[in-house]
């Protein structure tokens, strides 16, 4: 780009309002609320961090002079100057259409007028129609309620407890004087494109403008510190816990291990009746030794543990050890640990006393 | 009207019937013949919303006809504010399926709309349900036509998935069957010998806690398999990765919504003791699920496995709304099974689209697709947005109310409720990052395949079948009313209900049988004070006070059953029983400080009758002379001879 000024007359004109405006040149409303804002930065301070205010407004009028750098080093490098691209690009370049012009012109107007919402007091021209807007939403937040100035230092006010209009006027100076000379700066290295002189200036200040250029690494610490260390945990939840353990260990595990277990009973049923036969055997053995040979069972009939349940032969525990008599021999079991406990049908034990605990309502 | 829910089962079985009798190769006959018989389905589910009488917490359009006498089986249905919505969606997501496979399933088409049929009717009936026996077997019938789509008409591994989806929910499945039985023989012995597997019938059986924990976690594992809970989720991605894309769609959009249906309705209804102790377990496996199915679904190279992922991530959402108990909760959960069935029901279509294009679902095979299908980057951002949860669509709604319930009025008397939340709310933001990356990679960026320049944007046919989709993820964004108040007065009912019966529970935490809710009822009137008493005012106080303010939850009045302290309840803090004296039940571990409800006999000391309060008199009694051991001995004797 550069030049563009022929081509695109209107959207240099605004552009150049809006630059004159966001810089701090006065009349244009950048002016008043940057004023405004760097007049309470100075003004207002509080006990606990003394000299602060003044580094704030350091702060804010270097901020201002680079403000008024950067916006017209744009202006200058795409509206002044020679045009740097080739001549086709020149050559077809869209002129400008009232659809895109308007809206451009209703903002510079407000860019440049916009301001006069907000005149300073020392120009004693009216209310300070936003001076009062926003204050019921500051009040509510506590500390910064009641009047504007609360926190001013009482030696920069007057009687009524304005600021005092010579420190509002030296304010004004310094920050438009600032303005004027980032715009003259910028003038003098991009007038005419890029200069011999911003690439010595640049060449001066490598470490900073590298820094600038690469956004200082924010893009590229939260990268490090959260992009980097989510991905990489996400990859070994996926890998680790999802595919190795949870999938692997615990699902194909379950699976394995049927199978595996299936496969070898498998090898039993070969069609050996004799196999059968025996494995019949032990396994009825086992069923009857734990049923009908247990010392606990009493007795076989009716279930008598709730007079509902279900019917059918269910063998019934109790304490004491059941005789087995085979063939006139009776078999030694050995008593059961647990002490004899009344009979089943038995009355359940007395009450507990009346005062009993929790006893009563 | 009654027989409302049963047209709505017999609709798509009979259209499944007429098209599985076409000759082979019908194809488009078949299809039409479905699509016909699906679209007749949503009208006539259509009555189900405008005669839905709002404001009713109970269910409606019911039907009961005996089917089994002789074990108390019946073919009962009804529907009320939780499972209105998912039917609906059911109904209307069927077409949507068969529509939207038109061209990409033309191999068997008959058979395989005859399958979705099938499937729409097993899981209209899992929902309306209300007899446990009927709710198992169309449970169980919704495996079927699933795992066959996704064997016959799915990817290259098709098989291996099939199998696994069967097994994995037939293993959960086998332990809710034992547990049905249980409950179906627990309401015989507590009504001493009528049999009932009805819903309605089994709520007024108290069980003991013990049953109450094996019984809820075997309920869980069916339940938590179908979500799917975080360690149990591994089935779900693969299933997604191999179903053709309707099945796909069924899958998240219903499917999954089923398992957390099943616990709303069944598992913490029916036991409130187990499920107000164990809800912290689910909760927090949730939690790890929003957070770790976010994590791996970032890491995806596979676009449908990205979304299958998103889908655990999004269902611990839900999960952690149930296990929290409160109306805001609930109602969000219901929401949000609707929204997550919209936006990844639109999402795993988009995917679809794609693949149909390409026959790749490689995230890195695409890029720059917003220049060549505008429409379907429209379609597809919408989706994808109202699946992140962006306010104004659907996702929003949902994740709020429950992330909102769960903190504020939540039932979970975990102390980390709060931190719990919190990482909850982590898991919306890893949400956006790994849908906005995966639109970023795939619809942004140069063209990078020269394939991929020549693709064609939707048709129409896709166009209109994305449409009511994507129009119900803005609206249901932007106007959630009409949905939420036909939920909310059914969630207001059931927490009321959960806290009632979670009181009787406790009342009856020495019980060796179950019981019937009346004989406990007037100990009841104030459940809070004595849920509170028993576990403790852990969450800060206004976790409870919305909970008071429920309609079902009477006011303590002075004659309240609220036993006065016991004077020497402090000499042997063994004797009064507590619902829970394991330390696996109970988080918190068995002697965790109560604080000054040590002082404060628990209610069970109440209770007049039953051999086990005679018991604990004697014990506590001994206990007075000094012997507290002897004590303890006695009462486990007179426990195991008691019950007589």
């Amino acid at each position: 780009m550069g030049g563009l000024k022929e081509k695109m007359p209107w959207t240099r004109i605004t552009f150049l309002v809006s630059c004159l405006a966001i810089s701090g040149i006065p009349i244009f409303s950048g002016f008043f609320s940057k004023d405004e804002i760097l007049l309470s930065a100075y003004a207002n301070a509080s006990e606990w961090t003394p000299g602060l205010n003044y580094a704030l407004w350091i702060v804010g009028v270097i901020t201002a002079f680079f403000t008024a750098f950067y916006m017209f080093r744009l202006y200058y490098l795409v509206f002044e100057g020679k045009f740097r691209g080739d001549h086709h690009t020149w050559t077809h370049y869209v002129t400008e259409h009232w659809i895109m012009t308007f809206p451009l012109i209703v903002l510079a107007v407000g860019a440049a007028f916009g301001g006069f919402l907000g005149i300073p007091h020392v120009f004693h021209m009216g209310p300070h129609v936003l001076g009062e807007w926003l204050e019921p939403i500051i009040a509510t937040s506590d500390g910064f309620g009641g009047e504007f100035f609360v926190g001013a230092r009482p030696e920069l006010l007057d009687e009524e407890g304005h600021v005092l209009s010579s420190v509002e006027w030296g304010l004004m100076a310094a920050s438009v004087v600032v303005a004027l000379a980032g715009i003259l700066f910028a003038r003098a290295l991009y007038k005419d494109g890029p200069s011999q002189a911003a690439e010595s200036w640049r060449a001066r200040l490598s470490a900073l403008y590298n820094a600038s250029l690469a956004k200082y690494w924010v893009d590229e610490l939260y990268d490090f510190v959260v992009v980097r260390p989510l991905r990489f945990l996400g990859g070994i939840c996926y890998q680790v816990g999802d595919q190795l353990i949870v999938d692997g260990l615990g699902v194909s595990g379950v699976a394995g291990t049927v199978g595996a277990l299936g496969n070898r009973a498998r090898t039993w049923h070969n069609g050996n009746v004799r196999r059968y036969l025996t494995v019949l055997l032990f396994g009825g053995a086992i069923v009857v030794g734990t049923v009908y040979l247990n010392p606990q069972v009493v007795e076989f009939g009716p279930s008598k543990i709730h007079p509902i349940d279900l019917g059918g032969l269910r063998p019934q525990l109790g304490a004491h050890p059941v005789k087995i008599t085979v063939l006139g021999y009776t078999l030694p079991w050995p008593a059961p640990p647990t002490a004899p406990r009344p009979a089943p049908g038995q009355a359940p034990p007395p009450d507990a006393p009346a005062d009993a605990p929790g006893g009563g309502r | 009207m009654t027989a409302l829910l049963a047209v709505l089962l017999a609709l798509p079985v009979l259209g499944a019937l007429v098209v599985a009798t076409l000759p082979q190769g019908e194809t488009r006959m078949a299809q039409g013949i479905g699509l016909g018989f699906a679209v007749l389905e949503l009208l006539a589910s259509i009555p189900l919303v405008t005669g839905f009488e709002v404001g009713v917490a109970g269910m409606q359009f019911e039907h009961k006809v005996a089917w089994i006498p002789a074990f108390g089986v019946h073919y009962h249905v009804g529907v009320d504010g939780f499972s209105l919505w998912i039917v609906m969606l059911t109904t209307l997501l069927t077409p949507i399926c068969i529509w939207g496979a038109w061209r990409s399933i033309e191999k068997r088409g008959g058979e395989f709309v005859a399958a979705m049929l099938l499937l729409e009717t097993a899981m209209i009936g899992a929902l309306v349900s209300l007899d446990l026996i009927l709710f198992f077997t169309f449970w169980e019938l919704m495996l079927v036509p699933m795992a066959l789509v996704i064997g016959i008409w799915g990817s290259e591994q098709r098989v291996a998935a099939a199998i696994k989806f069967f097994l994995y929910t037939m293993v959960g499945s086998a332990f809710m069957l034992v547990a049905i039985i249980y409950l179906g023989v627990a309401h015989h012995e507590a009504t001493r010998g009528v049999w009932s597997f009805d819903l309605a019938d089994l709520r007024q059986v108290v069980l003991t806690p013990e049953a109450q924990f094996w019984c809820f976690w075997a309920f869980i594992a069916s339940f938590a398999i179908k979500v799917p809970l975080f360690p149990v989720h591994t089935w779900l991605p693969d299933a997604h990765t191999q179903a053709p894309t309707p099945g796909s769609v069924i899958l998240a959009g219903v499917l999954l919504k089923l398992g957390a249906y099943g616990m709303l309705r069944f598992a913490f209804p029916l036991f409130p003791l187990a499920a107000g102790e164990q809800a912290q377990v689910l909760a927090i496996l949730a939690v790890i699920g929003i957070v770790y199915g976010a994590l791996v679904a970032w890491v995806q190279s596979d676009a449908k496995r990205l979304v299958a992922y998103s889908s655990v991530s999004h269902m611990g959402f839900i999960v952690l709304g149930i296990a929290g108990m409160s109306t805001q909760g609930l109602t969000g959960a219901t929401f949000q099974s609707l929204g997550h069935g919209l936006t990844t029901g639109a999402l795993f279509l988009a995917i679809g689209v794609l693949y149909e294009r390409r026959h790749t679902r490689l995230i890195s095979e695409f890029g720059g697709l917003a220049r060549t299908m505008p429409i379907f980057a429209g379609m597809f951002m919408i989706a994808l947005l109202g699946s992140a949860g962006v306010p104004g669509l659907v996702g929003f709604v949902g994740e709020f109310l429950i992330l909102i319930g769960t903190y504020t009025h939540g039932g979970l008397t975990l102390r980390a409720v709060p931190v719990l939340v919190t990482i909850a709310a982590t898991g919306v933001i890893l949400g956006v990052v790994y849908l906005l990356h995966l639109y970023q990679k795939l619809m942004f960026g140069p063209i990078t395949q020269p394939k991929n320049t020549t693709l064609s944007d939707l048709n129409l046919r896709e166009t209109l079948v994305f449409a009511p989709l994507v129009i119900l993820i803005v609206a249901m964004g932007l106007y959630p009313e009409p949905f939420t108040k036909r939920i909310d007065p059914t969630s207001q009912a059931a927490v009321a209900d959960f806290q009632l019966r979670r009181c009787a529970s406790i009342w009856h935490a020495n019980g060796e049988r179950p019981v019937l809710l009346s004989s406990l009822a007037d100990k009841c009137t104030d459940p809070l004070a004595i849920i509170s008493r028993t576990y403790g005012d852990q969450r800060p106080a206004f976790a409870f006070a919305e909970l008071r303010a429920l309609p079902g939850i009477a006011k303590p009045t002075p004659a309240a059953a609220v036993p006065a302290p016991a004077p020497d309840a402090k000499a042997d803090p063994k004797v009064p029983p507590r619902p829970v004296n394991d330390p696996r039940k109970n988080p918190r571990g068995p002697e965790s400080k109560r604080g000054p409800q040590d002082g404060k006999a628990p209610p069970t000391a109440e209770v007049k009758a039953g051999p086990r309060v005679r018991a604990d008199r004697k014990a506590a009694g001994d206990a007075k002379a000094g012997d507290a051991k002897a004590g303890d001995a006695k009462a486990r004797d007179d426990k195991a001879g008691g019950g007589r």
